[in-house]
């Protein structure tokens, strides 16, 4: 008998032989399908015998043992698949005929991981080399890929064999499972970020049908799946026999676990024994320990890092449960729902009964203590919180202990639901630190303008009557070993947030004093250069508003500080891996219309880049309140345009209404019409035009904030072919930062482009042609009426090209000063504390010379060195001279700054004398710290600013002089 | 003999134009009330700190603070306005609000609110008392409708 005869259902028979006979796939599917949602698990199982033996060629069955390359997962046509045991019967299908090869896979597979285990360089290589060769691709295989790419394995050669291997899962584009592997172990992305981005794909339908059940898994392994183990047993079934027997083996294991016993047992009498022989000889015990010394995450975060790589390590039954012990407690909080109770009391973590019971009695050690509350990391300590809460309501008893709270936990704002917050942190009158942590966890559980300020509010009050008005005192005051509390605080200081601590900080000049104060703590308590040196460049500002001495006028403006900052803060990450991804060549042709498909981006690394400069473009023109269109709407639209090109013409025209009166009534009509409709063209310009383009508010604004737009087409291939050579050539992030800014007002020279334009037809349109009204007039009145219209075309082209010259970039747009003017308020500084330092300044040279960009606040800290030493021991009433000379050779500005002072001739051996001692000392810690004064300090610039290069003394009669020389690059 | 002062107003603008308009309007119906002036947020939020007002015609876009010659430049704040309002929120007060812009749309939790329904939706989400949007131009009447109805009473 054949196997067909086999078959009990006489209608499954028939299914099958249609399958077998199907003329086209549709067919073909829905046979499939049918045979699948319909057969008994016996009948299935022969029939899906037969379609194997016998349909060869059907690539859309046929399930890929050993897939090699990407093309043979895709291959196989995703079906709907809801019964547990037909997909059993499909599957299975596989594994019987090639259980031996699964079983050296899995022997392969073993020696990676106890390779991995035991940090053993040359066998994770060998095992890599001989599972690619032998079984191609795998999941499994991928993310041990991207765990050793984060690991603390790192060395050259084993970097090289897991690129080597990567490239196998990136072509045509990037496997969507690597891109959220990647997510998931790179530090600087939020692991709950991630997960609820990637999470949201699966809902939104936006993944590859087969691609939905595996990331669903991979972030979230208890959430209901639509189609249930059935479905994602099919879709781990298209990458092979060997990836879909570890997910029977990882489903089963859940099964049990959570007391399904039928599914358990289905599951395991899916798997042949000889597989489960090979699995238990082969696959290593691996305990948390063990792997979190391969970990690269920050000691602190130790735990929380094992948890995230857990879902790579799914096979070793002690990290597939650790995993399942957190999702228990955090899985549906991680995924945004808050259930009154955790479905499985969670093993391993401790249950308290009070808020003091979950703090730590000894230093945070994760790497000593996983579980034990009195060391034990943050992440797990949070865990233990949460699951006690769901126990019982716990609640702290004031402020001081909301904050040692908070210190020890992490991202509870975002676990916690709005109850469970509520009775956590209870309201204590009077208590404003507790008020102060409350509005924070608020806001940042919720956001919201009201949450927000209610926390700007809370934090004045506190920093208003506990510490003199100033964060850094109360800064001081909530730090603590941890530093959470304190490190929320400084990272949420923004200059905006500052300027919006109205009560507090009641002008400009305050807010960026304030935020230098703050940088400079943060960068002193956590050893952060860029931060002490952002905190110099603030300072700067301030001194560069002195020498402007006026209040900035420029229309279109984008701050170019704050902007690089921000592409620093959130794109460096991107940067990182995108250097080791952009090819030397990509594909440019259609990039500013493909990288609007997120998926896509995520996958193509051209389009990933793309979508970076699409998002600075938006900040650059939608930045609430430093961008394009809040500049423009200030400074431009808001009364501006319609006063210069209305109001201020206004006075004129009347006048001419009035001579024409007497001439031509004609001439005086016609006038007043076009005066009507001029005013209202020009509002409209304002209205509906100088606007950001958005459907459906204002459809005509000529302002498109992305790059996705056809007239920026060649100006976006050419940003993106220029970032892609400065990432991949891993330039300093600063230079990467920088070309992004400069691209970004390319973009908008485009917009720019088209206001002008907008512009210039406006006012074609309202330059009066003479003839029409001097038909009717008599000669004497044809001198007068030609003469009252030329008057209002040649205004009209005046004030169009003065409001024209708004719309275009500002010459320069960064921070600029002159060397003459810095030395002068150099000076003034000094002379606040050396009043009777009163010299006879003197400048020679170019004196016209100006130094660009954030970091010449180091020359105008060595300028400070050399003034403040002439008045501490020159002459007071001396001379004092400045000398400036600067050259341009091959690609810079060779500049060279002379200061020479005076002093008693008597006293100019001995002067001579320490400078050279300080000259020739050791210059330590210079830069580093504030001990780094007068000579020594621009030694200690000479030393590590790239820009400025030597600085030489000389002594001539009784002067002092010094020269500080410095090379410029210059911009092409 | 003149006419004891009964009523407060608070007028928040920083466009001169605009200002001046609304001043000559009060100073056309002699309304009897005490005037601030002030150009900022910040001043804005320190002067409804400082005592009630019987009447405030708030403009949206405002620079942060007040910019200084030789200064550091201030934030410009095209939705500022609304800051007096949370402001008033939270210090549980109902002073009557008339929104005076010349934009069309109000920002708000992120969204575009047209001014014609700014009231309704931001009463309702903030609690405050604002009595009327408007777009502010020159020789709109409906404005000074609103200003005039608000000071009923104090000329």
């Amino acid at each position: 008998m054949s196997l067909l005869g086999y078959i009990g259902n006489h209608k499954i028979r028939n299914f099958v032989r249609g399958v077998l006979a199907s003329p086209n796939d549709y067919d073909f599917v829905t046979g499939i399908e049918r045979i699948k949602a319909n057969a008994s698990m016996s009948d299935a199982g022969y029939a899906f015998e037969i379609l194997y033996d016998e349909q060869p060629n059907k690539k859309y069955f046929r399930l890929p043992a050993f897939p090699k390359t990407l093309d043979e997962v895709y291959a196989v046509h995703v079906h709907k698949s809801k019964r547990l045991g037909n997909e059993l019967a499909c599957v299975t299908a596989n594994f019987g005929r090639y259980k031996d090869e699964i079983v050296d896979a899995v022997q392969v597979y073993g020696n990676l991981c106890d390779a991995i285990k035991c940090k053993n360089i040359d066998g994770i290589i060998s095992s890599l080399d001989t599972y690619s060769k032998t079984y191609g691709i795998s999941l499994a295989v991928l993310g041990k890929l991207v765990f050793l790419q984060h690991s603390t394995l790192r060395n050259e050669e084993l970097q090289f064999a897991v690129s080597n291997y990567l490239k196998l899962f990136t072509n045509p584009v990037r496997l969507i499972h690597l891109v959220l592997a990647e997510k998931i172990l790179d530090s600087d992305h939020s692991y709950l970020s991630t997960r609820r981005e990637f999470l949201n794909y699966v809902d939104a339908g936006s993944l590859d049908v087969g691609a939905n059940a595996i990331i669903q898994n991979m972030c979230s392994p208890l959430r209901p799946f639509s189609g249930g183990v059935a479905q994602k047993i099919h879709a781990y079934s298209r990458w092979g026999a060997f990836d879909t027997y570890l997910f029977l083996r990882e489903s089963a294991f859940i099964a049990k676990r959570y007391n399904n016993e039928s599914t358990y047992n289905v599951l395991q009498a899916a798997i042949p024994s000889s597989i489960e022989n090979a699995f238990a000889k082969h696959i290593p015990e691996i305990s948390l320990e063990e792997l979190s010394s391969c970990l690269q995450t920050e000691r602190e975060f130790l735990d929380r890092g094992i948890f995230e790589c857990s879902a790579f390590w799914s096979e070793v039954p002690s990290i597939l449960s650790h995993r399942l012990d957190v999702e228990d407690v955090l899985g549906a909080r991680f995924d945004g729902s808050f259930p009154s109770r955790s479905r499985n009391y969670p093993r391993s973590f401790h249950i308290v009964d009070s808020v003091c019971d979950v703090m730590p009695t000894k230093r945070i050690d994760p790497e000593s203590a996983f579980f034990t509350l009195d060391s034990c990391g943050v992440f797990n300590r949070t865990i233990s919180l949460i699951a006690s809460i769901e126990q019982n309501p716990l609640a702290c008893k004031d402020g001081a202990q909301a904050r040692n709270l908070l210190d020890c936990t992490v991202d509870l704002p975002k676990f916690l639901s709005k109850d469970e917050r509520d009775s956590l942190f209870p309201k204590y009158p009077n208590d404003l630190l507790n008020d102060y942590l409350k509005s924070a966890v608020e806001y940042d559980s919720l956001g919201n303008e009201r949450n927000y300020h209610r926390f700007r509010t809370a934090l004045q009050k506190i920093v208003i009557s506990n510490h003199d008005r100033r964060i850094v005192a109360f800064l001081e005051d909530i730090d603590s070993d941890v530093g959470h509390v304190a490190n929320h605080l400084a990272g949420n200081c923004s200059h905006y947030f500052l300027s919006e601590l109205y009560r507090l900080l009641q002008s400009p000049e305050e807010v960026i004093e304030a935020e230098a104060d703050i940088l400079e703590w943060y960068g002193s308590t956590r050893n952060d250069k860029l931060a002490e040196e952002q905190a110099k460049s603030n300072r700067l500002s301030l001194v560069l508003a002195k020498i402007r001495g006026g209040i900035e006028d420029t229309r279109v403006y984008v701050e170019p500080v704050r902007f690089i900052d921000w592409v620093k803060s959130n794109f460096s990450s991107d940067f990182r891996s995108l250097s080791e991804m952009l090819t030397i060549d990509p594909k440019l042709e259609g990039v500013s219309e493909e990288f609007s498909d997120p998926i896509k981006a995520l996958q193509l690394p051209i389009l990933r880049l793309a979508k970076i400069l699409d998002e600075c473009y938006h900040e650059f023109c939608m930045n609430k309140y430093n961008g394009i269109d809040s500049l423009i709407s200030r400074r431009i639209r808001h009364g501006s345009l319609h006063g210069r090109l209305v109001k201020q013409f206004a006075p004129l025209f009347e006048s001419a209404i009035e001579k024409a009166a007497k001439v031509s009534v004609d001439l005086e009509t016609f006038l007043v019409n076009w005066l009507t409709s001029y005013d209202k063209e020009v509002s409209k310009l304002a209205s509906d035009y100088f606007h950001i383009r958005s459907k459906p508010d204002k459809p005509c604004g000529l302002i498109v904030p992305s790059i996705s737009d056809v007239e920026k087409a060649s100006v976006v291939e050419n940003a993106i072919s220029t970032l892609c050579a400065s990432i991949r050539d891993k330039e300093p992030l600063s230079d990467t930062s920088y070309i992004f800014h400069e691209r970004c007002w390319q973009l908008f020279e485009v917009d720019l482009k088209r206001m002008r334009n907008a512009l210039d037809e406006l006012r074609r349109r309202y330059v009066i042609d003479p003839s029409p009204l001097l038909v009717h007039c008599g000669p004497d009145a044809k001198s007068e009426v030609q003469q009252i219209i030329r008057k209002v075309n040649t205004s009209l082209q005046v004030e169009f090209d003065a409001v024209k010259n708004w719309l275009s970039r500002p010459e320069s747009i960064v921070p600029t000063a002159s060397i003459i003017a810095l030395f002068e308020v150099v000076l003034e500084e000094v002379q606040k504390h050396h009043p009777e330092f009163k010299p006879k300044t003197i400048s020679s040279g170019s004196g016209d010379v100006s130094l660009f960009g954030n970091r010449f606040h180091f020359f105008y800290d060595a300028l400070y060195v050399l003034v403040g030493n002439a008045a501490m021991y020159g002459l007071p009433d001396g001379e004092l001279g400045i000398h400036i000379e600067a050259e341009v050779a091959d690609n810079s500005l060779e500049v060279s700054v002379t200061v020479t002072s005076q002093v008693l001739p008597e006293e100019l051996a001995d002067c001579a004398e320490k400078i050279r001692s300080a000259l020739n000392a050791d210059i330590g810690d210079a830069m580093n710290r504030e001990s780094g004064k007068g000579i020594k300090k621009i030694r200690g610039l000479v030393a590590s600013v790239e820009e400025i290069v030597s600085l030489d003394f000389r002594t001539s009669q009784d002067r002092i002089i010094f020269s500080i020389n410095m090379i410029y690059p210059i911009q092409a | 003999m003149k006419k004891a002062t009964r009523g407060s107003v608070l007028i928040v603008e920083d466009d001169n134009f605009k200002l001046s308009d609304i001043e000559s309007f009060l100073d056309d119906h002699e309304f009897n009330v005490a005037r601030t002036v002030v150009q900022s947020v910040g001043q804005a939020v320190i002067a409804i700190n400082d005592k009630k007002f019987d009447l405030i015609i708030l403009d949206m876009a405002l620079p942060s603070q007040v910019a200084m010659v030789g200064g550091a430049q201030p934030l410009s704040l095209p939705t500022g306005g609304v800051e007096v309002l949370l402001e008033l929120d939270y210090l549980q007060r109902l002073d009557k609000v008339i929104i005076l812009t010349q934009y069309p749309e109000i920002q708000y939790e992120g969204a575009s609110i047209s001014v014609s329904k700014a009231k309704k939706k931001l009463n309702s989400s903030l609690g405050c008392n604002i009595i009327s949007a408007e777009i502010f131009e020159p020789a709109r009447k409906s404005w000074k409708l609103k200003v005039r109805e608000a000071l009923d009473g104090f000329n």
